[in-house]
């Protein structure tokens, strides 16, 4: 059975597996800074998937990455980061639910879209995302320096998401 | 984890504290003792948080590196005991013909490595900066600001090959300045990483490196043709030295880009078994390693045989210096519409075009003032033989300002790439509509004190606003161009294809009317001067006739030839708005067939749990939210304008042969006028119907058309093809079963009408089996 816990700061050996998980992706890997960037202030907003029936079964199979920020400082725009499944247990739906238990968690902390880019050769992140009802929103150029275009995608909780930034009122606090 | 552990175990070692400068330069009177500081800020820290400067974000956090991580610590890159020891003072080779090799083997690697440097947007450590001699050479000619010159005691090392780099060290220096006067994109356009390297800064003008090239030239007319391929190198690296003179004399010459085309071409075409072997060592990742380096490791680009890149190259800034020739502000406009439209522009090119039209004597061109440049964009549309044009009231003088930068932002955004240029209409819209606001008010006030701007005709009594059309037109312009920029960059979901093409359908209605109100003025004005003839004809000679005969030639003089030339334009700019017009509606009535039969809907399949198709369609809308007109059709409304168009029960087969002849129709009336626009664009001259001021991008603006001409020939055969797909029996009862819906550009087509395809799952499914 597949399990789903949220990130516990504490344990190295997990944040190791995930950074393991994460860079087996990347042409270029992510320093560590990125991972502490986001895991040390978001942490609440990182899941992490297990495989109980596994002998490693403390060892995370999969994880979501996030953060949420105020967006110049009138909305409040949850970003996915990163998010990735251990090859042997994709298409089991196991990112699916991470990142709906990502999201779950933002809205409820008041977001009012979340946000992220991917590329645009990428058609599994793509299909996942869009699948949620993610929208295309603009298209990069060499995003990612020295390969391809990226998507930047939004999928809207409010109706605060769907108004230009220049038209919505700024936060007092 | 092993570095967060070593970290852990960091301590002051406070005995150590002024040993640690054994060479004795620094004393322990100059340090200051800051343990108690550290100490104090060390209390302060939460647990877990990050130390970082505030300005610091996840940005920064990307592209950070990390010591010790061999893929992101350059200093951990290993290098062969040639690339260590390397000797750029020594004459590489045994014998004279293996020298020559040589050094033709290192100019070649580095012509080739430009290309891929500003063709295929490669790094520079990883091209031209990873030759030894090329840093050697800056390094130590920064050291004195002037240009050093090897010494090996072979004038090939000494000579010949420090006369090529120096010449591609300039032209790498001028694409440095073009890069910073933000033409186009640092990093996604060009990356200019120069590892600390001083560019020649010092080096203010060519003439020394032209000079130090053609020596090199004649050294080598010794060697014959053995040093062929040399020759031909360094000829076009003079070529390239001449490039910056379009910017720096502001020159449109064209000759030594005819050159280099031609150099190219002979390199291109050279023998293909004429390798080169070059000295080891002399290309490497060392400088990585060596220098001031914000990237990781990077291994080295192989180049390809690419001299054909500069001829693009050449070609496309050929094409942009020909905008000097530019007559109009209307010849400007077309110029800028169509250069970058449907191929992307070398990045060169790009780059110089802004910099080459506004120039630094604050003139367009060498030609018009900013203050002009702003008039003469109405002027040469909307604005010929009006009330306000005559006495332009004083609030619309800073207006003109604005309108001047907003002008600026349109040609700049022109150039850009394609993606970046979407964005740019996201950002002008915004512009446009608040430029119209402020223009309307001046006009409406001029209009109520002064004199309207009508058309003269009997029922017209709605005022032109000249200003305000002008802008107005140009703003719904960048509005469609947004909304169909989207298909072209695979933004939109085939679900959304409705919306979008209902969007463009809407607006192209719009600015159609628009641009007929416009006409009709300008048509009117004609009439009324024409009139003025007739009436001098029927007055009996006296000095009222003499009057009249004087203001009659007066505005055959000043006024008949523009407003000619506007009638035409408008009548020009009218057939392209039909085209885009026809063509949307006709795919909005394919969706609206497709959803008729059940096999696409227009809302997300998602269950949408976080979201509803609302939001969706507000999200996608967002950028047109605030704008006042054309405004943005409510959900329900967009919705019930879909059910319009459906088709149902009874009488079904009917009212589908009735939509089917609909989008033939509009297909073929979308052909027509393309075959009449490019006609026209043939013609070059002022036609007797229209005019559309192509003449400097003729190719271009035809090649433009003749794709949506040939989306509407595929867009009509689409619709038989889904209807024979449709009607068949077999999949009659259950077609979203049985096929999907994929939005697919075709080839010679505009990728700005893909087709809706019709994609059978079955076959699909089948393939993916075997
Ligand atoms: C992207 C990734 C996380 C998906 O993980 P996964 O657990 O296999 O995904 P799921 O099983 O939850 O599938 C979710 C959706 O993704 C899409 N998807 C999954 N596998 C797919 C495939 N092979 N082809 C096309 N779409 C696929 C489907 O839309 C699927 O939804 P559906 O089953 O309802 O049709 C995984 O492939 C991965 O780790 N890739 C490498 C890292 C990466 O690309 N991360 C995303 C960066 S933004």
């Amino acid at each position: 059975m597949i399990s789903y816990r949220p990130l516990d700061l504490g344990n190295l050996l997990h944040f190791e597996h995930l950074k393991r998980l994460i860079d087996a992706d990347l042409s270029e890997p992510y320093s560590i800074y990125v991972y502490r960037f986001f895991l040390n202030r978001w942490p609440e907003l990182a899941y992490l998937a297990f495989d109980d029936d596994s002998e490693k079964s403390d060892e995370p199979i999969g994880c979501v990455i996030c953060k949420q920020e105020s967006h110049r400082n009138r909305r409040m725009r949850g970003y996915i980061g990163m998010l990735a499944v251990e090859s042997k247990y994709r298409g089991r739906g196991i990112a699916k639910t991470l990142v709906k238990k990502a999201i779950k968690k933002m809205q409820k902390e008041g977001c009012d879209e979340i946000m992220l880019e991917t590329e645009v050769s990428n058609n599994v992140a793509l299909n996942l995302y869009e699948g949620m009802g993610f929208l295309r929103m603009k298209r990069m150029f060499r995003y990612y320096l020295n390969e391809g275009d990226a998507f930047k995608l939004i999928l809207p909780l409010t109706a605060k998401s769907c108004v230009r930034t220049t038209f919505l009122e700024e936060n007092v606090d | 984890m092993v570095l967060e552990q070593g970290l852990r175990k960091l301590h002051v070692e406070e005995q150590r504290g002024p040993q640690l400068f054994s060479d004795n330069t620094v004393t322990a009177d100059d340090l200051i003792d800051i343990t108690e500081t550290l100490k104090r800020m060390r209390l302060a820290l939460q647990p877990d948080s990050i130390i970082k400067e505030p300005s610091f974000d996840l940005f920064e956090g990307t592209h950070s590196l990390e010591v010790n991580n061999k893929k992101l610590d350059t200093s951990l890159i290993t290098l062969s005991q040639e690339e260590t020891e390397y000797d750029c003072n020594t004459a590489h080779g045994e014998s004279q013909v293996e020298k020559l090799g040589f050094v033709t083997g290192i100019v070649d690697q580095l012509c080739r490595y430009l290309i891929c440097w500003l063709n295929d947007y490669q790094l520079l450590p990883t091209t031209i900066l990873s030759c030894r001699y090329l840093e050697y050479l800056l390094i130590e000619s920064a050291n004195i600001d002037d240009m050093v010159y090897l010494k090996t005691g072979d004038l090939l090392y000494d000579q010949v090959l420090c006369s090529a780099i120096y010449g591609i060290s300039y032209f790498a220096k001028f694409v440095e300045r073009l890069m910073k006067n933000g033409g186009v994109c640092p990093e996604e356009d060009l990356n200019f990483n120069s590892m600390g390297l001083d560019f020649l800064s010092y080096v203010c003008e060519p003439s020394k490196i032209n000079k130090s090239l053609k020596v090199s030239l004649e050294h080598l007319s010794a060697y014959g043709d053995t040093a062929n391929h040399l020759v031909h190198l360094l000829k076009l690296i003079e070529c390239l030295v001449c490039m910056e003179e379009c910017l720096t004399k502001y020159s449109a010459g064209t000759a030594h880009l005819d050159k280099l085309m031609a150099e190219a071409l002979y390199l291109q075409n050279k023998n293909d078994s004429e390798t080169f072997i070059l000295p080891l060592g002399c290309f490497s990742m060392g400088i990585q390693k060596r220098l001031s380096n914000q990237s990781p490791p990077k291994s080295l680009v192989i180049p390809s045989k690419n001299y054909d890149g500069f001829i693009v190259m050449a070609t496309d800034l050929k094409l942009i210096l020909s905008v000097n020739e530019a007559k109009t502000v209307m010849e400007l406009m077309q110029f800028t519409k169509f250069f970058n439209k449907a191929t992307q522009r070398h990045v060169i090119s790009r780059a110089v075009f802004f910099a080459f039209i506004i120039r630094h004597d604050e003139t367009v061109l060498g030609r018009y003032t900013f203050s002009q440049f702003a008039q003469l964009h109405p002027l040469e549309f909307s604005l010929a033989s009006t009330e306000i044009s005559k006495k332009l009231p004083e609030e619309a003088v800073p207006v003109l300002e604005d309108i001047t930068n907003v002008l600026f932002d349109w040609y700049q955004n022109a150039a850009q790439n394609t993606s970046r240029y979407r964005q740019g209409y996201n950002r002008q819209l915004l512009l446009w509509d608040a430029l119209q606001v402020q223009m309307e008010n001046i006009e409406l006030e001029f209009e109520s004190k002064m004199m309207a701007d009508r058309a003269n005709e009997p029922f017209s009594d709605d005022s032109m606003l000249p200003f305000t059309s002008w802008i107005f037109a140009m703003k719904v312009t960048a509005m469609i161009e947004f909304v169909l920029k989207g298909f072209d960059l695979d933004v939109y979901k085939p679900f959304e294809s409705y919306v979008m093409f209902w969007y463009s359908y809407y607006l192209s209605y719009q600015l159609e009317s628009c641009l007929e109100k416009i006409h009709k003025f300008v048509d009117s004005r004609i009439n009324k001067i024409v009139s003025l003839n007739k009436k001098i004809k029927k007055l009996k000679a006296g000095e009222k006739k003499e009057k009249l005969r004087a203001q009659y030639r007066f505005l055959m003089d000043t006024e008949m030839a523009q407003l000619q030339t506007n009638k035409k334009f408008l009548t020009f700019l009218l057939m392209e708005c039909t085209i885009i017009r026809s063509l949307s509606l006709s795919q909005v009535l394919q969706f609206a067939i497709l959803k008729s039969f059940n096999v696409i809907d227009n809302k997300s399949t998602t269950k949408c749990q976080f979201t509803s198709n609302e939001l969706l369609y507000e999200l996608r809308m967002k950028v047109f939210s605030s704008i006042g007109v054309p405004e943005v059709v409510p959900y329900n409304m967009i919705e019930s304008t879909l059910n319009d168009f459906m088709i149902s029960e009874p009488m079904f087969a009917l009212k589908l042969k009735k939509t089917m002849e609909c989008i033939q129709k509009e297909t073929q009336n979308a052909s027509i006028a393309v075959d009449n626009v490019i006609k026209c664009i043939a013609s070059d001259k002022d036609g007797e119907v229209l005019y559309s001021a192509t003449r400097l991008v003729k190719p271009q603006a035809t090649d433009y058309f003749q794709r949506l001409k040939t989306s509407a020939k595929a867009i009509q055969l689409n619709s038989k093809v889904i209807n024979a797909k449709l009607e068949n029996k077999q999949t009659k009862n259950d077609p979203k079963s049985l096929f999907t819906m994929r939005l697919k550009s075709c080839e010679n087509a505009s990728s700005f009408f893909p087709l809706l395809e019709l994609v059978d799952t079955r076959r699909q499914k089948s393939k993916s089996k075997k």
